[in-house]
């Protein structure tokens, strides 16, 4: 189960802005709402989705 | 982002010939914190299947894996949860390390960080990452770093001789001491101490016998072997059996490995903020 806590330690790796966690979608989302980090497996995956592509 | 290995693929195998070697030296120096332990949080940096995660969860119960391949950190969750615990699992890329300023009390970097630069970048992914790391480390956090030394990589293993191309790449992947220092100069950071176990073989299961060379699985607990060209590989694995005709990799093997036994395959570095 993914600790939505972990977000309070984290920022947005490309706006450094705060995160928050979305509930409808299941995802990190930057605090302007312009980035979202999908959690997969439970693993919050923090990074530009260019380069999250597996 | 490993920059020479695809550890999605071997995640399957990594287990296999790889343990939390150096376990204690890190759990020692995280008690010396001398902070209650449920306060602690720890970043295992580059946590592959997370080995080193693992043991620490036992001790200390806000551990955080991160690594950029998918394939270790599913490797890593499922390891956790087969021993009912839980980890804050985060893909990130290393260099780029997403945390607030001064939220972490403890890094650790296990054999990861020569993945991290390709040798033209100079060390730049390195650097980037020691900066991320000083400043997310609260003032009284340390950093340790497992990695290897130039001569380390040379006569740590017993095949060292036999794999020249692959070390003589890797030296470009590991940084010198003397480059290691002001890297950290450059993040605020400093070393606080060196430790090297003498008596602890990383690749532990099979590591005296030369038949494991010709098994890929070994190979794959090793990165350096990924570092030679197929021919290269070849031209290894014949001079192995050569050596195994000739009668004389017995001999072989102990006299190489008295040069391991004198200065140990892995150094840890203990880091602080200047």
């Amino acid at each position: 189960m993914f600790n939505v806590e972990m977000l309070e330690f984290l920022l947005c790796p490309i706006s450094n802005s705060t995160l928050h966690y979305n509930k409808e979608k299941k995802c990190a989302v930057s605090i302007d709402g312009q980035y979202e980090y999908p959690i997969v497996d439970d693993i919050l995956v923090l990074m530009p989705t260019d380069l999250s592509k597996d | 982002m490993s920059k020479y290995e695809n550890y999605d693929l071997t995640s399957a195998n990594y287990d296999k010939t790889r343990s939390a070697v150096g376990i204690e030296i890190v759990i020692g120096y995280i008690a010396s914190i001398n902070k209650d332990s449920e306060s602690l949080n720890i970043l295992d940096a580059g946590c592959g299947t997370g080995n080193y995660s693992l043991e620490l969860k036992k001790y200390f119960p806000n551990i955080w894996c991160a690594d950029f391949s998918i394939g270790m950190l599913r490797k890593c969750k499922q390891k956790f949860e087969h021993n009912k615990m839980q980890a804050n699992l985060l893909r990130c890329d290393i260099s780029e390390l997403p945390f607030r300023e001064n939220v972490l009390d403890v890094i650790m970097c296990n054999q990861s960080l020569h993945h991290i630069d390709d040798p033209k970048d100079k060390f730049t992914n390195l650097s980037k990452f020691l900066k991320k790391a000083s400043s997310s480390l609260k003032e009284d956090g340390i950093l340790l770093i497992n990695t290897i030394t130039h001569q380390q990589l040379k006569d740590g293993v017993w095949w060292g001789d036999l794999i020249k191309p692959a070390i003589e790449r890797s030296k470009k992947r590991f940084t010198t001491d003397e480059q290691l220092i002001q890297l950290l100069d450059e993040a605020g950071l400093k070393i606080n101490n060196r430790v090297v176990m003498l008596d602890t073989i990383i690749q532990n299961k099979n590591y005296f016998d030369s038949n494991s060379l010709f098994d890929k699985e070994f190979r794959d607990g090793d990165s350096h072997f990924s570092l030679l060209s197929p021919e290269e590989l070849e031209t290894t694995l014949d001079a192995v059996k050569e050596i195994q005709i000739s009668g004389e990799m017995t001999k072989y093997i102990n006299e190489r490995d008295e040069l391991r036994k004198k200065i140990g395959q892995f150094t840890y570095y203990i880091i602080e903020k200047k």
